[in-house]
């Protein structure tokens, strides 16, 4: 059955049915960063509301001043009226020791940072300083174009197949999407599928959304990036491209992926894309049967020449529950958390995971003053990008990020396309993002098991995706997390009485089948 | 009250002043130095011992496994943290920290690797 067919009502989902667990990481020791304290003034939040607030063209009185901030192309009156603002700014930055020049390219002149600092200042305006934030739009979406994919992998979350869904969005409900998406002021949108590249009507979205001022970025298995294809994406606007391999055993990628040859076409992809000079990531799922060999694939990223390795998160939903009994133990997923990290911290290639640990992981694992990983987002060095981190605070679903899917409908996040929040066919994002679901999953108060009194609550939030395949509950523990291996054992001792979650998969795989996924999500 | 006078206490009060400036700004520093000695063995002990509990309860629950050998090597590095952190706490404690051969003033850079 298709993830979209099955949705689940806010009012009939089992949420809090778990109490916290005892307290087992020490906590306490947080950076705190002079900008929070005048953040969170009440004075600050009415100055923060009005510079944010969209004026009748759409845009915001600090979307015009960073667009008019030392602009060469303004001329006569314009330019002498902007005068004093970039003067005052130029003070700033002199004052801060800020390179003026970086400082203008990549924020003041990047409509993208611009407007995500807009959406900040609003979130801030709106609902107060808060580790995580919540935002008043999503800083980050994640679009399922299409459910139309050339291969057929086994984890697929969103189960797709050769055809598309019968009721996905026309090219005109597409583009309407876009517009409600830059009207919001969404910095950041993630093209998914299926697989994209498969969708004729791509091409125009992708140009569409570069012309609303959107940053695009792409997730592709990478079979039908050519040459030509990836000069297209870089023409369209497309600044990352991201593509999906499996390890290095061409055989295994290709039985994963359910087409022979797919390694070989998904690697010439890569080539495809760094060529055309796209920054461009190779991203990995993470199983028992590959995780052993995580460095040699990030090893082989660097080698390829991505700038970015992501990890993905396996999470049991869509075709992977079906392989239930290949998720990685608490215990691997903290050595691969601790591996990825050390990466991060060398420096040689970017390191992003969708697993909201590894802001967590960077933390315990790195010096005050070494590579903090910001969400989904980046990287950064320091106790600054430490604190930040805080703010940008992990599991994003329903908080700072959502999902759209092929037909429209809105869901908190990818692995959760059985809950469906809103329907932008029919509703505004305004109005979805103001969901009661959306304010549960913004309030990390309301958690249950380790999650609810951890340490590193602010910067994690424990995977909801995870936590709701597994336990029917979106506010349950992570049972990914090794801090929660209590509730771990306690679904595998669902599974059986005897289960040691560590042997080999084939002995597992049988027993694993019984392990019961709570009965909310696909 | 003669002027030589006037003049030799106004000059014993210049003195005395400026030495206390001079103690207060050397005791500021050490203050500011403890403070971040303290913050960064805070910020090791409390992570490293995180990190530690991680890897033992992965430890705990995959004991005939291969990778026991990897969660050990987590949990030595973590150990090295605190005792590093405590090491450079110690250090701070004692007075005259900054001028006792082989010690620095600022808290020791601790190594993730």
């Amino acid at each position: 059955m298709r993830n979209a067919d099955r949705s689940v009502p806010f009012s009939s989902l089992k949420v809090l049915s778990r109490a916290p667990a005892p307290r087992i990481t020490v906590g306490g020791v947080g950076r705190r960063h002079p900008l929070e304290t005048i953040l969170a003034k009440p004075f600050t939040r009415k100055v923060l509301g009005y510079i944010s607030q969209p004026r009748p063209d759409g845009r915001s009185l600090f979307e015009v001043l960073a667009e008019n901030y030392d602009n060469d192309r303004l001329r006569g009156w314009e330019r002498w009226k902007w005068k004093l603002p970039s003067l005052v700014i130029d003070l700033a930055l002199a004052h801060y020791r800020l390179d003026k020049e970086l400082m203008k390219r990549k924020l003041f002149h990047h409509p993208p940072t611009v407007r995500a600092l807009a959406l900040t200042a609003r979130s801030i305006a709106r609902y107060g300083l808060s580790a995580p934030q919540r935002f008043a739009a999503p800083l980050f979406v994640v679009w399922n174009i299409t459910q139309l994919c050339n291969l057929a992998c086994k984890h697929c979350y969103q189960n797709a197949g050769p055809r598309p869904a019968p009721d996905e969005l026309t090219l005109e409900e597409r583009l309407k999407v876009v517009d409600e998406l830059a009207e919001n002021g969404v910095p950041f949108l993630a093209i998914a599928g299926g697989e994209p590249l498969a969708l004729k009507d791509l091409w125009a979205v992708l140009e569409y959304a570069n012309r609303r001022g959107i940053h695009l970025t792409l997730a592709t298995n990478g079979t039908l990036l050519t040459p030509e294809t990836a000069a297209r994406l870089k023409e369209c606007g497309v600044k990352y491209v991201e593509i999906s391999v499996d390890g290095l055993d061409p055989d295994e990628h290709d039985g994963f992926r359910g087409r022979r040859g797919a390694w070989a076409r998904a690697v010439q992809g890569i080539r495809n894309s760094v060529a055309a000079g796209i920054r461009t990531g190779l991203a990995t799922c993470f199983t028992r049967r590959n995780v052993h060999r995580a460095a040699e694939v990030i090893e082989f990223a660097i080698g390829l020449g991505c700038q970015t390795f992501s990890h993905f998160n396996f999470i049991p939903v869509g075709r992977g529950r079906e392989i239930v009994e290949e998720d990685l133990t608490p215990a691997q997923r903290e050595l691969l958390l601790a591996t990825l990290q050390r990466y991060l911290a060398e420096g040689r290639i970017n390191v992003i995971s969708t697993a909201p640990q590894f802001a967590r992981a960077c933390v315990v694992y790195g010096p005050a003053e070494g590579v903090f990983a910001t969400g989904h987002a980046g990287r950064g060095m320091g106790s600054k990008t430490m604190v930040l981190s805080r703010y940008i605070g992990g599991c994003g679903a329903g908080r700072c990020y959502c999902s759209i899917q092929p037909n429209g409908t809105l869901t908190p996040c990818v692995y959760i396309s059985s809950i469906k929040v809103g329907d932008l066919r029919r509703q505004s994002l305004a109005e979805i993002w103001e969901s009661d679901l959306f304010t549960l999953l913004s309030d990390r108060s309301r958690r249950g098991d380790h999650c609810a009194v951890c340490g590193y609550q602010a910067y994690c939030g424990g995977c909801r995706a995870r936590a709701f395949a597994y336990t029917g509950d979106i506010t349950a523990g992570d049972p990914g997390c090794v801090y929660n291996m209590p509730l771990w054992r306690e679904l595998v001792a669902k599974a059986s009485s005897e289960l040691p979650v560590f042997q080999p998969l084939a002995a597992t795989a049988s027993r694993m089948e019984r392990l019961s996924l709570g009965g909310g999500p696909d | 009250m003669p002027w030589w006078v006037a003049g030799g206490l106004l000059a014993a009060c210049a003195v005395l002043l400026v030495a206390l400036w001079l103690a207060l700004r050397r005791s500021r520093a050490q203050a500011r130095r403890l403070q971040r000695a303290i913050e960064s063995a805070g910020y090791e002990l409390v992570h490293g011992a995180n990190a530690a509990r991680a890897h033992l309860i992965a430890l705990e629950q995959e004991t005939s496994s291969p990778l026991s050998s990897s969660h050990l090597g987590e949990i030595r590095r973590a150990l090295e943290r605190l005792e590093r952190a405590a090491g450079t706490l110690a250090g701070a404690l004692r007075p005259e920290s900054a001028e006792a051969p082989g010690s620095s003033s600022a808290p020791a850079p601790p190594n993730p690797a």
